[in-house]
């Protein structure tokens, strides 16, 4: 024997019990059992840009109690996951530094001591993100292109962009970043002479 | 981004045959957020140092102060106030009404057999079951056949003690479900022929 209980696995119809009713014990328990749900997903996207378990649980709890203290701003969107998503990605972005697009120290560890790093930040500021954007989208392959913007607009780690992206190379995603990076360096070098 | 870049959740739920599709599918912004809000719905493959016990303990409880008192919380014991109040009521009445039956003449001792007390259900004899959680999050029940039972039914109790589900499960002797929200134990009920046999132990869901 088997048995569902579909309106409770749906996260809309939480969502309206526990927004109709915030204070009643239905309408917390509706609150608890939907963010109950994403608890763990939100944890691990956390994880994810942070590496360290005590960071990303922090993170996490902020996230999560910032999404129940406004449920009630959910609107008429179409889905809790996607909103909760929204929050946690801002929340991971806000916390890091953006990396470089044309210098990334974690990507490519020559570039650490490397003198020309200050000229390319410069040229990469001289830029604006929409020029970045079709400059990537004309010189890269889009495996490329998407683990670029990854990692410097998402500012994903580059170990997860290997994962994310399914990159079987031996040097995961860093090898696919150096690569676009050389890409670029030349695309802007022949652009400049 | 330009004036055709969607939002995150406009990406993350972007129908197959939108127009705006045809954007998407070229640019790496629109891509990148799109891949990580799989990954967020999805997280096939969990991150190096991941402690998920714990960070599922901890946001719990984080979440339980937060939203307060009357929530689900991971292993909510039985003996809540209004519980023992209910009980010791329970109680109460049953012992004034076996003092009474006693010292009334031609009165009989209490068996498994007979009801005795006017108004009760059935008799009082708890038959064993085993309540395990599965790996998909579910529950399950498990109980030896009652003697002379020709089925059993399932009842899901809230908080309250009310009835939030019950089931007919027929003679089977296992049955699973996902716990409503708000399921606060859960019994199984024998029958012969329509009429209550014997109930079972309750169990709790969220103690597991």
């Amino acid at each position: 024997m088997d048995a569902h209980f579909p309106h409770d696995s749906d996260d809309l119809g939480l969502l309206a019990r526990a927004v109709a009713n915030p204070e009643s014990p239905a309408g917390r328990h509706a609150a608890s059992a939907l963010l109950g749900r994403y608890r763990e997903r939100v944890y691990i996207w956390c994880l994810r840009y942070t590496r360290d378990h005590e960071t990303a649980l922090d993170m996490a709890q902020e996230v999560l109690i910032s999404a129940y203290r406004n449920l009630g701003s959910f609107g008429e969107r179409a889905a809790f996951g996607s909103w909760l998503f929204s929050i946690a990605r801002n929340r991971c972005l806000s916390e890091l530094r953006r990396p470089a697009l044309l210098v990334d120290e974690e990507a490519d560890p020559d570039a650490r001591a490397s003198n020309r790093a200050a000229p390319d930040r410069e040229l990469e500021e001289r830029l604006d993100e929409e020029e970045l954007k079709a400059l990537i989208q004309r010189c890269l392959d889009p495996v490329e292109q998407q683990a670029l913007w990854l990692r410097c607009f998402e500012k994903m780690p580059v170990e997860e962009i290997t994962a994310l992206l399914g990159i079987t190379e031996a040097s995961g995603a860093r090898g696919v970043l150096q690569r676009a990076r050389r890409k670029l360096k030349a695309a802007i070098a022949e652009g400049d002479s | 981004m330009t004036d055709q870049c969607l939002n995150p959740e406009e990406l993350a739920e972007l129908a197959a045959e939108d127009p705006r599709r045809a954007h998407v599918e070229g640019c790496p912004r629109c891509q990148a957020i799109m891949t990580s809000f799989a990954a967020f719905l999805d997280p096939a493959d969990i991150p190096a140092g991941a402690d998920l016990k714990d960070a599922n303990a901890r946001l719990s409880a984080a979440l339980d102060r937060e939203i307060g008192g009357a929530v689900v919380r991971p292993a909510p014991t039985f003996w809540t106030p209004f519980r023992v109040r209910a009980l010791a009521s329970v109680a109460a009445v049953v012992i004034v009404a076996v003092g009474l039956s006693l010292v009334r003449p031609g009165s009989k001792v209490m068996t498994n057999s007979e009801p005795v007390l006017r108004g009760m259900e059935s008799p009082v004899a708890p038959f064993r079951i085993d309540l395990a959680r599965l790996d998909d999050g579910r529950f399950q029940l498990n109980w030896s056949p009652v003697e002379e039972a020709t089925g059993y039914r399932v009842v899901i109790y809230g908080e309250d003690l009310g009835e939030l589900a019950g089931f007919e499960v027929g003679a089977a002797i296992t049955f699973s479900f996902e716990a409503p929200v708000g399921a606060a134990f859960c019994r199984v009920i024998a029958f012969r022929d329509g009429d209550e046999l014997m109930k079972s132990e309750p169990v709790y869901p969220g103690a597991i």
